[in-house]
């Protein structure tokens, strides 16, 4: 069974932002009470100044139980095709990505960046982010720049 | 339902256009069909369960009827309603813990599906598998959803 630590870690990525997508036609009426997306910037980005930055794509991933828990994990390639908002971005549309991590809510838009292989995922997020990412598969990448 | 109002004023009246509660019932979805997968004996990865989504689905509805694509539009939402009111005991069937308060409009967008989704059957009986059940299945309010 996991420790608290443990399933502290799971729910929490370092340097992770959590926030929501947002497609064309929807609206957002504050900070929504639970945030089931997130982006990783990379290790080289200082997101809370960059007005544009690559990152990894974050779900909250269902982990196999008992004991029925979730972590934080990284959108693959083939995931690009179960998320309103990558399904999206496969078809052109204009998404955003809107969090309140900095205080007010900041918006971004959202475009796809070159996927990054596995191996290369410790180099550019840390080892860390690795080990929530599937081993097989390449990972998506985006670009988020601010719009002000 | 009012032929005055654009797609985009329906749109804006419901949790359709809200991506927080999209969201969430997309996970609730996802959940539920991992566990049914698990009580299986199946292995079902999270992030691609199924073809079909909560959020994928939303966002096709609205893509649809952007573009005045209404039959494909109606068929995104009759795929939804069974993911959302079918996926509770993991079957075809409606969840047996629907409340009573909305089961008519349920049950109405099932119809539809039939229509939809089955357009070579003909009903064997009066009222089955058809529209009749309803005198106007269009008017199911976009709003119900």
């Amino acid at each position: 069974m996991a420790t608290p630590a443990q399933a502290f870690d799971r729910h929490h990525v370092p340097r992770m932002i959590e926030g929501l997508f947002v497609g064309p036609g929807q609206t957002v009426n504050g900070m929504p009470s639970r945030l089931l997306s997130a982006v990783l910037p990379v290790l080289s980005a200082d997101s809370a100044h960059d007005s544009a930055f690559v990152c990894l794509d974050l779900y909250q991933r269902v982990t196999d139980g008992p004991p029925r828990d979730w972590e934080w994990h990284v959108v693959s390639e083939i995931g690009r095709y179960s998320w309103g908002h990558t399904i999206g971005l496969n078809l052109g549309e204009p998404w955003q990505f809107m969090t309140w991590a900095y205080g007010p809510p900041r918006v971004y838009a959202v475009a796809y960046a070159t996927p990054i292989a596995p191996g290369d995922i410790a180099g550019a997020y840390g080892p860390e982010a690795a080990s929530y990412a599937w081993p097989q598969d390449k990972a998506v990448q985006l670009t988020l720049t601010r719009i002000p | 339902m009012s032929l005055d109002r654009s797609w985009q004023d329906d749109w804006a009246e419901t949790w359709l256009s809200d991506p927080a509660y999209v969201g969430m019932l997309d996970h609730w979805v996802r959940r539920r069909h991992v566990q049914h997968h698990e009580a299986a004996e199946r292995h079902a990865p999270y992030g691609t369960v199924g073809p079909w989504t909560v959020a994928g689905l939303v966002s096709d509805v609205h893509r649809h009827a952007m573009t005045s694509h209404w039959l494909w539009a109606t068929t995104a939402i009759c795929f939804l309603q069974e993911l959302l009111f079918c996926i509770d005991d993991g079957g075809v069937d409606m969840s047996r813990h629907l409340s009573d308060d909305f089961i008519d409009e349920v049950k109405t967008l099932r119809y539809l599906r039939n229509v939809v989704a089955h357009p070579a059957k003909m009903p064997m009986k009066t009222g089955e598998n058809s529209v009749d059940q309803t005198t106007d299945p269009l008017s199911v309010g976009r709003e119900s959803l």
